[in-house]
Order: C-alpha cells, then sequence, then structure tokens
C-alpha cells in the first residue's frame, strides 16, 4: 500500500524499469532515487528560473534589470518598489474584480461543468457523441474568429463595459465539460452499476458516488479554471473599458503601456499578480494529493 | 430522436444567422441633418475615448479646457488600451457602440472606419469651417468628404544631449545633416566617447525597431508622391535607407534590432539616462522627456533639437527650402450614434479641439497641435522645458513634411504596409538580404492583387 | 478486490440500459429498453442543460455564424456579404497563409511529443512518495500561472545570442559556435517551442497527475503479485487507465498547439520576417491589421478543420481501444 506507484524516473518514458518495492532495498533502488531527484531538481530549476529572474528585477533599480551580460543580483536591494507600485498602480481594485470574475468562473464552470460531465459520461442517450463532439468542435474554433459577433451580442444586452461579460463568456466553455466527462469515465463503470442495481437514482450516484470520488479532479479542473480566468488578457480587453472594473492583466498591461521604461515596477506588479494564484494553488494541490487514490474501490 | 437533433440543428444555425442580421442592423444612428444647434446651456453628457492617461495628459487637457468654457457639459473619458485602442475600436464601431466623441489614433484604419464602419459622422462643415493655412485637414479627406478632424500633429526631429556633445567635442547639429553626415558623426562619436570615458553601454545613435523610422523617411525624402511609389509594387527605393541603418549596427553605432526587439529598451530609458548621443523621433517626445526630468525618472542633462538628417542622393532628393520630414496627424470623430444635445456637443467639442482655444491648450503644456497660428506656436515655444536655443525654436517651426503625412489611407495600403513590416524584420534582423526582401515585399503584394 | 480489477480494465464503460438486451423475451424486453431510453434521455439532457444552455447560447451560437462568414467579406462592420469562395480561391494562392500552415505543424508536431512526453514522466515521478513532490509539483506549475508577457521577456533575454545565459552555457561545450535563436529565420521556432514546453508542461502534467490518482493502487498490487515489471505495469494498467485523461490531454494539446497564439505574439510577433507566423496570428492579423474578418474566417475554418480532423481520429482511436 505504501508504495503507491511503482516506477522510477528513468523508467517512465524511456529505459529500465525499477519498481519500488519497501521490502527489498537493491542498490538500484537508491540510484534510481537518486536520478529522480536530480531530475526534478534539475526541472526546477529549469521551470523557476524565469520566475526567479522576474523576482530579482522586481528588486533592482531600474537601470540594472537590461545589462550585457545579465547580471542576477542587484547591488542595492530596492524593497521599496513593492510600496511604491501601490501608489502608482490601483492595485487594489484590479486585484478585486480579478478575484470576482476568477472565484465566479471557477464555480460556474465545475459545478455546471461536472454536473454535465456526469450526463456526457455516464448516461448513455442517443445523440450524446454528437452532442459531446460540438462541444470539443468549440475548442477547436480560436476566439478571435468569433469575438466580434459574440461581442455584439453581448453589447446587444447591455454588457460589454461589466464584469458579467467576462464571467458569462468564460464559466460555459466547453473546457471543463470536457476535462470532467474524461475524469468520469476513468471512474469504472461497475460502481455506477452496482448503485442503480441498489435502486440509487442517477442524482443520487453523481450526488454520493462520483463526486466523492472526483475530489482531485476537481481540484484540478478548479485550480486551471481559476488561473486561466486570473491570467485572462484578451477579454478583458476587448470588453472592459472603466478602469474601475480593470482586472489584472489590463491593469498590469496598461502600467507598462504608462510605465514604458519602469521595468522595476512592471516586473514588481507581475510578481505581486502571480502571488494570489499561488495561494490558490498550494491550497488546491493539498486535496488532490490527498486524493482518492488508496479508497477508490472499496466501495 | 433524429428527426429532434436535426430540429434543434436548424434552430441554432438559425438562430445564430438571426443574431447576426439582428446585429448588423442597428444603425438606427442620426446623420448632420437632424443634429440639433448646440446649446451651451443644456446639461449635456458626452464620452470621449482615451488611453494611457498619465502618458497623455493631453486628454485630459482638452477634456478640463472644454468643461471650464461650457460648465453645463459633462466630458467623461472612457479609457482604452494603449496598445490595443484600434482593436477595442472596432469592436465599438461594429456594435453600434462607440465614444461620443472618438480619437483616431492611426491613419491606417481611417479609411475603414470611416467608410466602411459608417459609424463616424460627417464633419464636412467643421472642417470647411476652418481656414487651411491655420488647420490642414487634407489628411482626413475622403473624396470631399470629412470624418475626423486632425487635432494634433507631430513630426520627427532630431533630439540631442548637449552635455555630451560638449564633453567629446565632437560638433554637435547644426540643422544641416544629411544622413550620411548621421553616420559619419555616429562614427567619430563612437571613438570619442570612448576617448572621454564613457562605458560600452553608451551609443552615439538608436535605431528605432519600427519601420517608420526607415520607410517613412525614404517615402518623404526620396519620393515625390510617396503614394504612388507605396502602390508601385517596387520598394527598391528603400535600398540606401536600409544600408545605412544596417550599417550602424554593424558598427555597433547603435543597439542592433535584435537586442532591441529581445530586451524591449526603449528610447526613453536610453536618451533619459544618456545613453545615447543623437536620435531621431517624434516631437511628442519633448512633453514626456521634460515630465519624466522633472520628476526624477531621467536624468538632468541639457538637449536641444534639431532638424531630421536629409536624403544625401541629389538625384532624388525632395527637400525643398526646408527640411523635410515625416508627420503623423491624429484626429478627432463624433461618433454617429450620438444623436441630439449629446452629437450637437460632441461636434462642439470637436471643434473646439481642433481650433485655436484647444490648440492653446496643448501647446502650453508642449503637445504639438494640429492647429497653427502665432500664438499657439509662442504657447508651443514657450512651453516649460522646452529648449529655447535657436537651432531648437527653428526645427520646430520651420520644417516641410511635403505631403502632410504619408497618407496611409485605403484598403492596399494596410495590406501593404503589413508586408512592409515584414521585410523590414527580415532585413534588420539580417536575415534576408535588402534586394530580397524588398523584392520578395513587392512580389507578394502583386500576389495580394493590391498592387499592378 | 481482483473482481474490481478485471471489470475496469477489461471492459469498456457501458450502463444499466444497454446490458439488459441481448436476452430472449423481446418484446418485454423491448418496452424495458424504451423506458430506459427515454429515462437516459430525460436524465441526460437534465444534467447537460445548465451547462448547455450557457454554452448554446454564448459560444455555439457564435461559432455557428463562423461558418458563415468564412464565405463572406466582412470588414467587422453592417452586414457579412456572401461572396461564395471567393476567400477560397485567395487562400490557395495565399503564400503567407501556406507559410504559416507549414510552421504551425511544425510547431505542433514538435511540441506536442515533446510536451507529453515530459509532462507524463513529472506526472509519474510525482505520484511517488518522493520527498518534497510538493514543492516540485508547485515548481512544474509555476510557468503556467506567470504572465506570459512576463515570461516572454525573460525568455528573450535568456536567448540572446551574445550574452544571454543560454549561448553562454552552449559556448562551454561548442567552444563559441551557438544558435543565433530569435534573430535567425531557422532558430527561432525551435527557442519558441522550447518556451511553449516549458510553459505548458507543468498544467497537463497537473491533469496527468489527477488522472493518475484515480487509479486504483490495488491494480499495481494484483499486477506484482503476478509478477509483472515496472514497464509492464505501464503499458498494461498505467496506460489503459489513463485512456480517458490522455485523450483529454492529447486533444487539447492538439488543438492548442494548431491554434497557438499568444506565444507568438509576444515572443515574436511571427518574425524574424515571418519564420515564426503561425496559422492563429494570421488569421489575427488579417482580421485586426487589414479589416478582413471574412477572410480570416475562412482562415480560422481551416484550423478549426485541422483540429477536427487530428480530434475525431483521436476520438475513433479511442473508441476503439477501449472496446
Amino acid at each position: 500500500m505504501s508504495a503507491a506507484v511503482p516506477y522510477t524516473p528513468a523508467g517512465t518514458i524511456h529505459s529500465a524499469n525499477i519498481p519500488f518495492n519497501r521490502k527489498r532495498v537493491s542498490p538500484l533502488r537508491i540510484v534510481g532515487t537518486v536520478v529522480g531527484y536530480a531530475v526534478m531538481i534539475a526541472v526546477a530549476a529549469f521551470t523557476l528560473l524565469p520566475f526567479v529572474w522576474m523576482v530579482l528585477s522586481s528588486v533592482k533599480n531600474n537601470n540594472e534589470i537590461f545589462t550585457v551580460p545579465i547580471k542576477w543580483f542587484p547591488e542595492v536591494w530596492h524593497w521599496e518598489n513593492y510600496a511604491t507600485i501601490w501608489s502608482k498602480a490601483n492595485l487594489v481594485v484590479w486585484t478585486k474584480n480579478t478575484v470576482v470574475i476568477a472565484v465566479a468562473v471557477t464555480l460556474l464552470q465545475v459545478f455546471t461543468g461536472s454536473f454535465a460531465a456526469y450526463g456526457f459520461s455516464k448516461i448513455k442517450f442517443a445523440g450524446r457523441d454528437l452532442l459531446f463532439l460540438c462541444y470539443i468542435a468549440t475548442i477547436a474554433v480560436p476566439w478571435q474568429a468569433y469575438m466580434i459577433p459574440q461581442f455584439k451580442m453581448l453589447s446587444s444586452w447591455g454588457l460589454s463595459d461589466s464584469l458579467p461579460s467576462i464571467i458569462l463568456m468564460q464559466s460555459f466553455s466547453a473546457f471543463g465539460v470536457f476535462m470532467m466527462k474524461q475524469f468520469y469515465d476513468t471512474i469504472p463503470e461497475s460502481l455506477s452499476e452496482a448503485a442503480r442495481i441498489d435502486g440509487l437514482s442517477e442524482f443520487g450516484i453523481y450526488g454520493r458516488i462520483i463526486l466523492p470520488l472526483s475530489g482531485p479532479s476537481i481540484a484540478a479542473l478548479g485550480i486551471i479554471t481559476f488561473t486561466n480566468a486570473w491570467n485572462e488578457y484578451m477579454q478583458p480587453l476587448l470588453y472592459l473599458r472603466s478602469p474601475e472594473l480593470w482586472t489584472i492583466q489590463i491593469g498590469l498591461k496598461s502600467f507598462v503601456g504608462e510605465y514604458s521604461a519602469a521595468y522595476d515596477l512592471i516586473m514588481t506588479g507581475s510578481v505581486l499578480s502571480v502571488l494570489p494564484i499561488l495561494v490558490v494553488f498550494l491550497f488546491g494541490q493539498k486535496y488532490f494529493i490527498e486524493g482518492i487514490a488508496t479508497s477508490g474501490m472499496k466501495g | 430522436m433524429k428527426s429532434t437533433k436535426l430540429t434543434g440543428a436548424v434552430a441554432f444555425v438559425a438562430a445564430a444567422t438571426m443574431m447576426l442580421g439582428a446585429c448588423g442592423s442597428n444603425n438606427a444612428a442620426g446623420d448632420g441633418a437632424s443634429i440639433p444647434a448646440f446649446d451651451p446651456n443644456a446639461k449635456t453628457t458626452i464620452t470621449f475615448g482615451a488611453w494611457a492617461l498619465s502618458q497623455s495628459p493631453e486628454f485630459t487637457y482638452l477634456k478640463e479646457g472644454f468643461m471650464k468654457k461650457y460648465p453645463n457639459v459633462t466630458v467623461e473619458i472612457k479609457e482604452y488600451s494603449n496598445d490595443n485602442y484600434e482593436k477595442q475600436l472596432t469592436a465599438d464601431l461594429s456594435a453600434g457602440k462607440p465614444t461620443d466623441v472618438i480619437p483616431l489614433k492611426s491613419m491606417n484604419s481611417y479609411y475603414t472606419y470611416a467608410v466602411e464602419s459608417k459609424g463616424l459622422a460627417d464633419l464636412t462643415d467643421i472642417a470647411k469651417s476652418f481656414d487651411s493655412k491655420n488647420l490642414d485637414s487634407s489628411t482626413h479627406e475622403l473624396d470631399g468628404k470629412y470624418y475626423g478632424i486632425p487635432y494634433r500633429r507631430d513630426f520627427w526631429v532630431m533630439y540631442y544631449n548637449k552635455d555630451i556633445f560638449e564633453k567629446t567635442g565632437v560638433a554637435a547639429p547644426d540643422g544641416t545633416w544629411t544622413w550620411d553626415d548621421y553616420v559619419k558623426t555616429a562614427e567619430e562619436m563612437k571613438t570619442a566617447l570612448k576617448k572621454a570615458g564613457y562605458g560600452d553601454d553608451v551609443y552615439p545613435t538608436f535605431t528605432w525597431n519600427k519601420k517608420s523610422f526607415v520607410q517613412d523617411f525614404a517615402n518623404n525624402q526620396s519620393q515625390k508622391d510617396p503614394k504612388a511609389s507605396m502602390l508601385s509594387g517596387d520598394y527598391n527605393y528603400f535600398k540606401p535607407y536600409y544600408e545605412r541603418a544596417l550599417k550602424l549596427q554593424d558598427e555597433k553605432l547603435a543597439l542592433d534590432f535584435n537586442t532591441l526587439t529581445s530586451t524591449k529598451v526603449t528610447y526613453q530609458g536610453l536618451f533619459g539616462s544618456q545613453k545615447i548621443a543623437f536620435f531621431p523621433v517624434g516631437n511628442w517626445y519633448t512633453s514626456a522627456l521634460v515630465s519624466s526630468q522633472k520628476n526624477g525618472d531621467a536624468e538632468k542633462f541639457n538637449w536641444g533639437i534639431a532638424p531630421v538628417p536629409q536624403n544625401p542622393d541629389k538625384s532624388t532628393n525632395t527637400q525643398t527650402d526646408k527640411p523635410v520630414t515625416v508627420a503623423g496627424a491624429m484626429g478627432l470623430a463624433v461618433s454617429k450614434y450620438a444623436t441630439g444635445q449629446k452629437g450637437a456637443a460632441a461636434r462642439e467639442f470637436v471643434k473646439w479641439a481642433a481650433g485655436e482655444e484647444g490648440a492653446l491648450e496643448l501647446a502650453k503644456n508642449g503637445v504639438s497641435p494640429a492647429y497653427l497660428s502665432d500664438k499657439v506656436t509662442e504657447a508651443y515655444l514657450g512651453a516649460e522645458g522646452m529648449p529655447t536655443d535657436e537651432l531648437s525654436k527653428k526645427t520646430i517651426t520651420d520644417f516641410d513634411t511635403k505631403v502632410s503625412a504619408p497618407v496611409v489611407t485605403g484598403k492596399e495600403i494596410s495590406k501593404i504596409t503589413t508586408l512592409l513590416n515584414d521585410a523590414h524584420s527580415a532585413i534588420m534582423t539580417e536575415t534576408t538580404p535588402i534586394d530580397q526582401a524588398l523584392a520578395d515585399a513587392g512580389q507578394k503584394a502583386k500576389d495580394a492583387g493590391v498592387v499592378k | 478486490m481482483s473482481h474490481s480489477a478485471t471489470s475496469v480494465a477489461g471492459r469498456k464503460p457501458t450502463n444499466g440500459g444497454a446490458k439488459v438486451i441481448g436476452s430472449d423475451n423481446s418484446k418485454e424486453l423491448n418496452r424495458a429498453f424504451q423506458t430506459v431510453h427515454r429515462r437516459n434521455i430525460r436524465n441526460g439532457l437534465i444534467f447537460i442543460a445548465p451547462n448547455f444552455v450557457g454554452f448554446a447560447v454564448l459560444i455555439l451560437a457564435p461559432v455557428c455564424s463562423m461558418f458563415y462568414i468564412a464565405f463572406s467579406e466582412w470588414s467587422a462592420f453592417g452586414d457579412p456579404t456572401f461572396n461564395g469562395l471567393a476567400n477560397w480561391k485567395r487562400l490557395a494562392k495565399d503564400d503567407l497563409f501556406w507559410a504559416s500552415f507549414w510552421q504551425t505543424l511544425y510547431y505542433a508536431v514538435v511540441h506536442i511529443p515533446l510536451t507529453l512526453a515530459i509532462a507524463f514522466g513529472l506526472a509519474v515521478l510525482l505520484n511517488t512518495k518522493l520527498k518534497g513532490r510538493a514543492f516540485f509539483r508547485t515548481a512544474a506549475y509555476f510557468p503556467y500561472i506567470t504572465s506570459i508577457v512576463a515570461a516572454a521577456q525573460v525568455w528573450n533575454m535568456m536567448f540572446d545570442p551574445n550574452s544571454g545565459p543560454i549561448n553562454q552555457f552552449i559556448r562551454v561545450f561548442t567552444g563559441g559556435a551557438a544558435p543565433g535563436w530569435l534573430s535567425t529565420t531557422q532558430w527561432a521556432m525551435p527557442a519558441v517551442i522550447v518556451v511553449g514546453t516549458w510553459r505548458e508542461v507543468g498544467y497537463f502534467m497537473i491533469l496527468l497527475l489527477a488522472g493518475l490518482q484515480t487509479i486504483p493502487t490495488e491494480l499495481y498490487e494484483a499486477a506484482r503479485v503476478d509478477g509483472a515489471n515496472g514497464w509492464q505495469q505501464f503499458w498494461k494498467i498505467t496506460v489503459p487507465m489513463m485512456r480517458p485523461t490522455l485523450f483529454f490531454v492529447l486533444v487539447t494539446m492538439t488543438i492548442g498547439s494548431f491554434r497557438v497564439l499568444d506565444l507568438t505574439l509576444v515572443m515574436t510577433a511571427g518574425g524574424p520576417g515571418t519564420s515564426t507566423m503561425v496559422i492563429a496570428q494570421y488569421a489575427y492579423r488579417v482580421a485586426f491589421e487589414e479589416q478582413e474578418f471574412g477572410y480570416s474566417s475562412s482562415v480560422s475554418l481551416v484550423l478549426f478543420a485541422m483540429c477536427m480532423i487530428v480530434t475525431i481520429i483521436q476520438f475513433v482511436y479511442n473508441n476503439i481501444k477501449e472496446k
């Protein structure tokens, strides 16, 4: 039970595989662990490098950022950049708007998406696959191909310069349905069958069996939806005009436009814009780490 | 089930098409005739599009100036994105919901907005009400009609750091430079900088990574009829200008294109921190430079303005008795959807902003207005922080843009502009030889059917 | 325990209704089938409805309008005018379109396997009891949450041919020779791919990880008892069990690669020249710089067709494999 997944890093894709096994500690296993850590550290360094650069730039003097050759550490640490930005940028308002959008989109997307996904995954009805293909098909259409008709529609409802327009556009994207459906497909059919035989209604099966089992995937969908909504740039850009409705991305972009030379502050803003998602991620990932892995089949 | 599905699908497509149709026909807009006379006593609110307010304070100056004159009219600024203004405006016009007063940021899409969107009001009467000696509106004329009135005109000049010239002992610009002199001075400056103890990060000059830097000068300074040349499909005349631009980056007289693109360093940052000695840019930079020297974003040093270098090739030179430069006009338009007093107030606003009173508001704050008169020039030269030496004064008042701007209206030109942008990037990254890149652009323009 | 193992790995998902058929008493069964059938439709629609209503109005309807616009001339203003095949004739001869077409394929063909391999590898690794895995998980997801503008900025500097750390590192091994990356037509696309992979690996890793965690550990234990080694377990349990998740990941990854836009927009703007111009960017440019929304929709429709062809192949293959 203790070894959740029996692979070494090296064996995952290409070469030799050494199953982890608590009972015999072979030299190979130690090598595997060492290689595993080496890989992880290399990957972490690679992925974090630009972020580290961003953080370091945010405490530099503006002239120190673009030097040739690249200079990693500032001569003097300008922590005051973090104080300055609050007076120059309306970060509180931007953050508030972005939180409203991201939370609303995440809730709507997770709720309606997982509900619909159950219909697509566990109930067999005529036209299901076709309808589902329709959903996937819309993912394949680039937004810029239909943004003008969509904009016309939403502004004819008087929603063009408003937060609900952004929330509406993102909440019903096919993405969440598709993703949850695929996760539900992973849950063995035998579970819902058994429940049907026991006389449970579809809603009962969804609420009492499937939903509790899909914790990790709901956490994943939630995190991803939240991140996407947080980082969405084009839609707020096209729709929002009033500065009091701006999101972080729009605000940052406009900040870049206004202080085009102030890269220290731009980097400070970027760092601050990432922090909230980081918190959400750290919070959310706890759930899907402690997921169902071992208890799923007990029912 | 099959039939239900089919009906559903049909209903759906129908709904989608209806939606398109419904949205397309929302042009219940007023035309000139139904707009009442402006009543200064009526309480009216008009919206005014703007961008990057702290960087472009002129919108606020105009708003406040107008509201001071007409206290019953409220001007409400809607802030657009600086970089994506035109995309947002396209969407707004498409949905029939633009602001009442619409700034026209670039001439590139003026034709589309004016002719195809049908969302801009006809302002011919306002254009005609100005004397062409004061206000040249010809940039915005389309078949005898005007949908925009220029309120601001920027032209290219050369900024130079007087302190650096003094310290290095290189002869400062005297207003007679050709582009050959410009390159020669850059070379001279390079060695002089080293001798004077400047670091490796100080460059003699700066080449903007936008194509306008090379191509617009070639258009205006070496072509009798820039628009015809742009439509000719033969872009060989850019070559001497590109050779000089490449020479500047090859000899490290200016930061190279790749570094500029990848690091996104800006001329504001470089000139402001005394990392460039001289470089040409639009005179919109003046007010920004003055304010950044004031608030400490830029270092304090003496600078001046000189005319842009001229075409050294006598056979193609278009210079008259005045130096030829490049200018861009920015116009104001009125939404066709603004009716009643709103429409009247919006028109009054445009008329006021483009006229002498608006021009004075701009000029005294260091923004160069389109309206010209002695009073305006005096206000502009007297703006705070404006250099006061003779050459700078002469540069600002005495120049020729030949055709007042490289008129870039019409569908063909916007296609060609995109192609020439690609050519510019190919040449300046030195991935394609000049001849080939220019020939490719011509060929692609022919393939697209925009030139003969 | 073993019951669930076989039922999971060995059978495609069916449901109660479908299972009853196949016995003798056909009339009665038929009626029962009808009831189940109707009930399934009703239940299915109830589940789907809350999402579908919003989806149909807000997304599907505007998307459908694209199909009409793609056969029209339209400058975003007024009504599109139907112009038949004119856009398509122009498309066939449009060099820039074809260049962007091939560049999109180039991006997809390299980016997809690379990202999938690394993401899957990481997911499997991070699904173990490795110490500090929470940190690594966060680290891997970091690129995805970093603003793309900031990311492009940093990478552009790191790719600097002369002073960038990447080339300084490469020169240690090659003794001076190093690619020009974003300043050359040959190396610009590889650089974009590197950044694209960097950005998306963590994202797909999260999805795959969530999928991995739904696999019951008992399966592996049973397999181990049967003497299967890690490699066999991977192919016999992990991959089949992960098929729905893999399908999702592959489809979204393919579509995402085909319609990549923001990355090239902020990193290279399609350059140098047009060497990193991809289809989505071309459509974007035609629409917003040349104000030709009709022609742009035709370009988007090609993109759509490419995505759908690959998706349907994956869909069919997936359905066959599940049986």
